[in-house]
């Protein structure tokens, strides 16, 4: 025979809708017999009934903006993804920009090389040989190399 | 099945964009989810500035949670248990600054707000109203918790098993002693 306490637990079990067919049909017989817990009965019953006519304020955009405000000044802009992502895009275009201007600044300084330079080169030496018949071509082409080397314009 | 199954889809795609920290998510998780975490922090409150108070620190605190949810559980449930644990510490945070005791109350001075204008029917159910947030906040806050999620939030055993990480037993005789509780504050105020 269980205690007045426990068959307490079960009413408020039973309550709830959770007491299994077993425990029930034992909690019966004993309300049969038992008007404390019978009483105990009406009084859980009465708190639910006292708690659900509790209202609680509606709750309002104001509510939700004032929540959204705290969360915009905690989110982490900055190790958010999508910010990484937009960065690494934006570093790859300008990796690609450098690596164009660079490929396009080697490619005008070889032509450069292989087509004005080597005449610029001869007709300079030629004039070094014309001014100054005793120099052989191959000093000139020597001299005008060593102009370039040190940045000296040759003419002066 | 199939539109539960889309919602579900559509929800995780909503956690996900919220853990990579996009605003227009949070927004909506936010708009979906406010409304519990407010009325929860109300029901543990009786106070609608703390529960605002209350409802923001929870998101703030989601934020910085937010990634350690794994998809393996109901995120719903974890929602739950982060809002409970969460406004359990506010409450208790708060009680450390206006502590009241029950021996300080004079149980006649309850409900004692002016209902002149009131037809009497609508006195008394004011009157409950106001017993039972009285009551509620002098509950322990665990005991207040539970009571709100069942007779409230209407939430099974189960249910509140799972979001309090403890077994149904623990619910079961939580439960009770938390009416009990209940029953011996409403005696004490109806001067029985």
């Amino acid at each position: 025979m269980m205690s007045c306490e426990k068959y307490e637990q079960l009413i408020s079990i039973f309550i709830d809708g959770e007491i299994s067919p077993e425990k029930k049909s034992e909690l019966d017989v004993h309300l049969q017999n038992c008007t404390d817990c019978s009483e105990k009965l009406e009084q859980f019953k009465n708190i639910g009934n006292m708690m659900k006519s509790a209202n609680i304020p509606e709750w309002t955009k104001k509510s939700q903006d004032s929540i959204m405000r705290a969360v915009s000044k905690e989110l982490p802009k900055e190790s958010n993804i999508y910010s990484i992502e937009k960065m690494v895009k934006r570093l790859v275009a300008v990796a690609a920009l450098v690596a164009v201007v660079l490929f396009a600044g080697l490619v005008n300084n070889s032509t450069k090389k292989d087509t004005v330079e080597p005449q610029k080169r001869y007709s300079l030496a030629t004039e070094l040989v014309a001014s100054n018949s005793s120099l052989p071509l191959s000093v000139a082409l020597e001299m005008w190399d060593l102009s370039k080397s040190e940045d000296v314009d040759v003419k002066d | 099945m199939k539109n539960s199954q889309t919602s579900s889809d559509s929800l995780e795609k909503l956690i996900r964009d919220c853990q990579n920290g996009v605003e227009s998510a949070w927004e909506e998780l936010v708009a979906r989810f406010g409304l519990v975490v407010h009325n929860f922090a109300y029901s543990m409150t009786n106070n609608q500035a703390d529960a605002e108070e209350a409802a923001q620190e929870i998101f703030v605190k989601l934020i910085k949670n937010i990634q350690k949810f794994e998809f393996k559980s109901s995120f719903k449930t974890w929602l739950h248990r982060v809002v409970v644990n969460g406004v359990i510490d506010f409450t208790k945070k708060k009680k450390r600054h206006t502590k009241v005791s029950l021996d300080e109350i004079d149980p006649n001075n309850v409900a004692s707000i002016a209902h002149n204008d009131k037809p009497s029917g609508e006195i008394e159910r004011e009157e409950i109203r106001e017993k039972v947030w009285k009551i509620l906040n002098e509950l322990p806050e665990h005991y207040r918790a539970i009571m709100i999620m069942r007779e409230m939030e209407e939430r099974s055993y189960a249910e509140i098993a799972e979001i309090l990480e403890c077994p149904v037993g623990t619910v079961e005789s939580r439960l009770y002693r938390a009416r009990n509780m209940f029953l011996e504050k409403l005696k004490y105020y109806e001067g029985k």
